[in-house]
């Protein structure tokens, strides 16, 4: 979204072509695990750039945004799978995923309207709870989501006959599906941010900032606070549903459990962690916070090999580290690593 | 017919307080008129009933004849009423200029396709919208802000701005909710010139609220006083300073 001058720079292109060599390096170097992290790191991606839309921008609290992801991981799972033996093609799948859950997102915000805050907040948290339960809970009497055990045998993204999980050829060289992902996924969030960016600095982006500094001068202003409260939670639903059903293609399995509270909870740190209010930030925090835990779990492994036993449980360490993180971060950067310019400027100020 | 806005027989009760009792006076076109009386008489309230922030008990509000009653608050807005708020309620975060774009919402016609094609029409609007909240902002004299948070201004200049926000909208009446609160003598002076070349440049009509008697005289041309919710005169200027009742309230009040 640079000038012209600035989208051909050496610095661009070269994190451009970082960004391409990626998935290539870390499988030479760490290994193909480290491939299939950085997979699921862009899905959280979207969800962070999703939720940023509800709370970065429009100021609303959220504590229940999985169940949109939740809501496009199954809709997905029961349109390509052996659940009912449906397998519809991706153009429609996608679409669909992403529209149920901007309904969603207009079923949750509707009657969230008047509510700010505290009780936003346990009202989300309480809707999330709902859809997961539903999920576990809909293999009676018509057994539509096969209860806890989830749907398994998913069809993996599949285009025409490019299968996304099958490894393929180009050029001389041999990309696996988790490197197909990969490529698939960053293609996604550059749409996604491109979207959200583009969205954030119009009259759209601007009644959004109004009503999260002060909703009745919002009003006061013009603005009809109800319907861009609506289109928020309706269109970071979207990307939260876009998010899930390609995620239920990629794992081939969904379940309940994979969207329980500490999911939105996650979700939501990844968001303040990053900077509330900046794409790139949000997507930032995103990536630290999935590979973060992943390079602790690595670190449970060292020990087991060295001491032949685990004398800090990574998960405790995790945790921990997540709390500590949140603590300092508010106490020191209260606008996120990366703030938006906006937070920044007004944070540079109050420094002596 | 020269009245813009009607306030008919209003009155607004909180729970046993009477903070409005059967209210009734017209605004004239291009006029300033002028809203006085002690703490607590009412005056806000009568601000926040036209604004539709508060439903009124009983009575009624029209706007160049249209009925503002049961309308919603940013839809009176759209109908050309714009208002500042006695304790300031700026877009803190937002820079100077951002809140004076916010200002101008209700003019901009920008939906998501625009927002995400930035299509010849939205980028003209963004282009008229920038160069009104420019010129704005050169009208109230802080222009040289235009780049600072609204919350790092001064407070005299945080007013100035609320009144560049509502003037955004292009509204027919301008509800400013004592504006001078809080500023020194010069600043009142000059502040009380603003509003008299707005309404000069802009043939709006004003309507002010301020606890100055002195400067609103040199100001209005028309003052009604409010004690505990009623309207206990209105007249020119002149006639209010001599008026007994308005004596009589001012004594007790101070008493
Ligand atoms: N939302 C409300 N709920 C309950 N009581 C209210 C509310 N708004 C105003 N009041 C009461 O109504 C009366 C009138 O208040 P109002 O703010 O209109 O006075 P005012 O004339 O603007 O006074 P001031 O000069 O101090 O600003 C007061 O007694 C006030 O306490
Ligand atoms: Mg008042």
């Amino acid at each position: 979204m640079g000038t012209p001058a600035s989208t051909f720079s050496p610095a661009t292109v070269g994190k451009g072509l970082l960004l391409v060599a990626l998935p290539l390096l870390l499988q030479a170097g760490p290994g193909a695990a480290w491939v299939r992290i950085v997979d699921v790191a862009l899905l959280y991606s979207m969800l962070a750039i999703g939720l940023n839309i509800v709370v970065g921008f429009a100021g609303l609290l959220d504590l229940g945004y999985i169940a949109f992801y939740a809501t496009g991981a199954y809709l997905y799972a029961l349109l390509d799978s052996m659940q009912f033996n449906l397998h519809w093609p991706l153009w429609a799948t996608l679409p669909l995923s992403a529209a149920l859950a901007g309904l969603f997102g207009l079923l949750l915000g509707a009657p969230t309207l008047r509510l700010r805050g505290d009780y936003l907040a346990i009202v989300t948290l309480g809707f999330g709870e709902i859809v997961r339960i539903f999920l576990n809970n809909l293999d009676t009497p018509f057994n539509l989501t096969n209860g806890p055990q989830g749907i398994s045998l998913i069809d993996p993204i599949h285009l025409g006959n490019f299968t996304f999980s099958r490894p393929h050829h180009f050029a001389g060289l041999t990309l696996t599906g988790t490197q197909q992902y990969y490529y698939l996924f960053l293609a996604t969030i550059m749409g996604m941010a491109w979207l959200a960016t583009r969205l954030q600095h119009s009259r759209i982006g601007r009644a959004w900032a109004a009503i999260r500094e002060d909703e009745l001068a919002a009003a006061a202003s013009g603005i009809a606070v109800r319907n861009y409260k609506l289109l928020a939670f309706s269109l970071g639903a979207t990307c939260g549903g876009f998010a899930g059903a390609l995620f239920a293609g990629f794992q081939g399995f969904v379940s309940p459990e994979s969207f329980n509270l500490m999911e939105s909870v996650m979700v939501l740190c990844m968001v303040v962690l990053g900077g509330m209010g900046n794409v790139n930030g949000v997507i930032f925090g995103a990536i630290l916070l999935t590979v973060l835990p992943e390079a602790l779990r690595m670190m449970g492994d060292w020990q087991l090999n060295h001491f032949g036993h685990i004398w800090v449980d990574p998960n405790d360490v995790r945790m921990l580290l997540f709390g500590g993180a949140l603590i300092l971060i508010m106490l020191y950067r209260p606008a996120g690593l990366l703030p938006s310019p906006a937070q920044r400027r007004e944070w540079q100020k109050k420094l002596p | 017919m020269n009245t813009l806005l009607d306030i008919h027989q209003v009155s607004c009760r909180f729970g046993g307080v009477r903070a409005l009792h059967n209210v009734s006076l017209a605004v004239e076109n291009n006029e300033i008129f002028g809203l006085i009386g002690p703490n607590g008489a009412g005056k806000t309230t009568l601000f926040n009933v036209i604004t539709g922030l508060v439903t009124p008990t009983s009575g009624n509000v029209t706007l160049d004849g249209c009925s503002l009653t049961g309308l919603a608050v940013h839809d009176i807005l759209r109908y050309g009423l714009a208002r500042t708020f006695q304790n300031i309620r700026l877009f803190p975060g937002l820079s100077v200029l951002e809140n004076v774009l916010i200002g101008r919402h209700s003019l901009g016609r920008t939906g998501i396709w625009g927002a995400i094609s930035r299509n010849q029409r939205t980028r003209r609007e963004e282009a008229e919208l920038r160069d009104t909240a420019h010129r704005l902002l050169q009208q109230v004299g802080i222009h040289h802000h235009a780049q600072t948070l609204a919350r790092n201004l001064s407070y005299g200049d945080q007013r100035r701005l609320e009144i560049a926000r509502a003037l955004a909208s292009e509204p027919k009446l301008l509800a400013l909710d004592e504006p001078a609160a809080g500023m020194g003598q010069t600043e009142r002076d000059a502040l009380r010139e603003l509003i008299l070349s707005l309404r000069a440049q802009r043939r709006i009509s004003i309507l002010v609220i301020e606890h100055d008697v002195k400067w609103m005289m040199a100001l209005c041309d028309r003052i009604a006083v409010l004690h505990f919710g009623e309207r206990i005169a209105l007249d020119i200027p002149e006639r209010i300073r001599q008026h007994p009742d308005v004596i009589a309230a001012y004594l007790g009040s101070a008493s």
